[in-house]
């Protein structure tokens, strides 16, 4: 038992399964986020949405449980108990002991195993999701990390973290190929990622609308992290003079703070701002960006709200469709032992 | 107005309401509207003429939304005369959103948020603690000592929440707009009252900010402990205390409930 866990009152898992951060690389326990921006808490999930519903899908856990996000470095996780393990986002394979495996799908690591990320070829973040999902404390309905409200923050090596479930295996070791799911491909092709954009609040004040943003590309810079993205290039410029009242601005907001920078607003934005927004990111597009390093260039689509929700809804059917096979799988071959004391 | 911004037609849109007094279809007419905001938002818009009745207005509706929120909508931030809806596009579209806008604007009794709770901060004003207190009173051709008491004496009402449920409020009575810095600072520490504008803000954790510090407040705006970590709504009001630095030592750890009154 953890003593953060304690303090706050955590589940106790009776199950015993722990997780026993190696290498932390640079991780965190995550999950969708926190619905809190009516109270002024930003939504911290984690930034590719669509891997870590997949990587929670994959294991048979609800789209929403906590899972470990990592970024950059290499991770390693032993694990005490038999479970059930995915890894998704940048990562194209792991090893589970010294055995290969394939990322975006579901594998049996046994007690003892550790389960390792090597650093990633192409993209940034690796969603790693276990079955039963991780036991840490959730404050105001998300584990998602935010420093005001004392939640989460970085893993270190030779944390220890429970699992709300083990499982024993009924027979023969998994390796369904059916539930191997793949990754956005985009991400290893050369040349600039596109990204989609929807016109935004503010697209009549600026010159041409969205076109200056349409006609240039635009580089990642190094300050970025999960509140934005700061890219440079030749920005749109704005006809409006004057500062703007503070309004709520959604995640995926495209920012013009200067001539030649743009910052697009990604889930760890704070909810209030006082610049003009000539677009909106996509949600597809702002897994896309989540997985886009410093120095990639960007380039921007633009793409109806309708054609964008039409989108996004055939990418969530076809993950709640892969649950529901996941769960049926996992089921046949697996006895899974929960414990949740709330 | 815009070509982007779409007026929604209470009348039309909404579904069929009870009849209500005479009051509540004066609220209708051309009070609200929206703008685009990405596949998961929508902004709305009061446009009604006193910027009181706009914030009245939105802050109402976000109210009525967050407190049981329909299918989909997952919160209304609101500010000052607009909000933004947030939603899941998986379960409704921005037209589904509309309609539910509609039907609670439809029947809505504008007044100011029923709080009233008091909360009276101290804080030490000046000095490292207040960086900007003598550029800002200067610009405006006063003492600093006639701005801590403009800022000082008279409460102020809460008018939104902003970064982390940092408090936006009215700003002090001035005889001028306070301008932000030209360059702002990369890292402003939690407990920083701040003015820009005609506004006033408390901030509740560091972060980056272009607006004038004028003082500290040893208070923890939030309580992370509690199942409702912040304390104050809009609508409630402010006042502060000015406290010397050792007062504000002795007072660490004090959080924003114990501020009550």
């Amino acid at each position: 038992m953890i003593a953060a866990a304690e303090a706050k009152g955590a589940p106790n898992c009776a199950t015993g399964a722990e997780l026993i951060l190696v290498q932390a690389g640079l991780s965190h326990v995550t999950d969708l986020g926190r619905n809190a921006a009516h109270l002024g808490f930003s939504n911290h999930g984690a930034l590719d949405e669509h891997a870590a519903r997949v990587a929670n899908c994959l294991v048979g856990n609800g789209d929403n449980a906590p899972l470990i996000e990592n970024a950059y470095l290499r991770l390693q996780i032993e694990v005490t108990h038999d479970t059930v393990v995915a890894v998704t986002g940048a990562a194209t394979e792991l090893r589970i002991g010294d055995r290969p495996a394939a990322a975006w799908a579901p594998h049996h690591a046994a007690a003892g195993e550790s389960v390792t990320v090597d650093v990633a070829e192409f993209g940034v973040r690796t969603y790693v999701a276990f079955l039963g999902g991780v036991s840490v404390p959730a404050v105001l309905g998300s584990v998602a990390p935010d420093p005001v409200l004392a939640v989460g923050g970085a893993l270190a090596d030779g944390d220890r973290l429970q699992l709300y479930a083990a499982v024993r295996a009924n027979g023969h070791p998994f390796g369904i190929p059916v539930l191997r799911v793949h990754g956005p491909l985009c991400l290893r092709s050369p040349g600039p990622l596109m990204v989609p954009i929807t016109e935004g609040p503010d697209v009549a004040d600026f010159t041409g609308g969205v076109n200056g943003l349409l006609r240039n590309t635009f580089r990642i810079s190094q300050q970025s992290d999960a509140v934005g993205l700061r890219m440079s290039g030749p920005a749109p410029t704005s006809d409006v003079a004057g500062e703007v009242q503070s309004v709520a601005v959604p995640i995926g907001a495209v920012e013009v703070p200067g001539p030649d920078e743009l910052i697009v607003l990604h889930r760890g934005r704070g909810v209030t701002a006082g610049y003009r927004v000539p677009a909106v990111v996509t949600r597809h597009g702002l897994d896309l960006l989540a997985q886009a390093a410093p120095g990639r260039d960007v380039r921007f689509i633009k793409i109806t709200e309708r054609h964008a929700i039409e989108n996004y809804r055939r990418a969530r059917s076809s993950v709640q469709a892969l649950a529901v096979r996941a769960r049926r799988i996992i089921g046949a071959q697996f006895a899974v032992d929960t414990d949740i004391r709330g | 107005m815009s070509h982007t911004t779409e007026k929604v037609d209470v009348a039309q849109e909404s579904r069929p309401v009870a009849e209500g007094s005479a009051e509540q279809v004066g609220t209708l007419s051309n009070s609200l509207s929206t703008s685009r905001c990405g596949d998961s938002g929508l902004r709305i818009i009061a446009t009604d003429d006193d910027p009181e009745r706009r914030w009245q207005r939105i802050h109402r509706i976000a109210e009525i939304i967050n407190c049981d929120p329909p299918k989909g909508v997952i919160s209304v931030v609101a500010t000052y005369s607009s909000a933004l809806v947030e939603f899941d596009p998986f379960t409704v579209d921005h037209n589904e959103v509309k309609r539910e806008i509609c039907r609670v604007a439809s029947s809505l009794v504008l007044q100011p948020p029923n709080n009233g709770a008091v909360f009276t901060l101290p804080v030490v004003y000046g000095g490292s603690w207040g960086p900007d207190l003598g550029d800002v009173a200067a610009d405006l051709g006063i003492a600093q000592d006639d701005l801590v008491a403009r800022h000082a004496g008279p409460a102020h009402v809460v008018r939104c929440l902003s970064h982390s449920a940092a408090p936006m409020l009215d700003g002090p009575d001035l005889p001028a707009e306070v301008s932000r810095l030209a360059t702002p600072r990369v890292r402003v520490p939690g407990g920083s009252v701040m003015v820009a504008g005609r506004q006033a803000m408390v901030l509740s954790r560091e972060q980056p900010s272009g607006w004038k510090i004028i003082g500290w407040t040893p208070v923890r705006m939030v309580d992370p402990s509690r199942n409702n970590p912040t304390v104050y709504t809009p609508g409630d009001e402010f006042r502060y205390r000015r406290v010397s630095v050792q007062e504000a030592d002795s007072l660490t750890g004090m959080t924003i409930d114990d501020c009550r009154g």
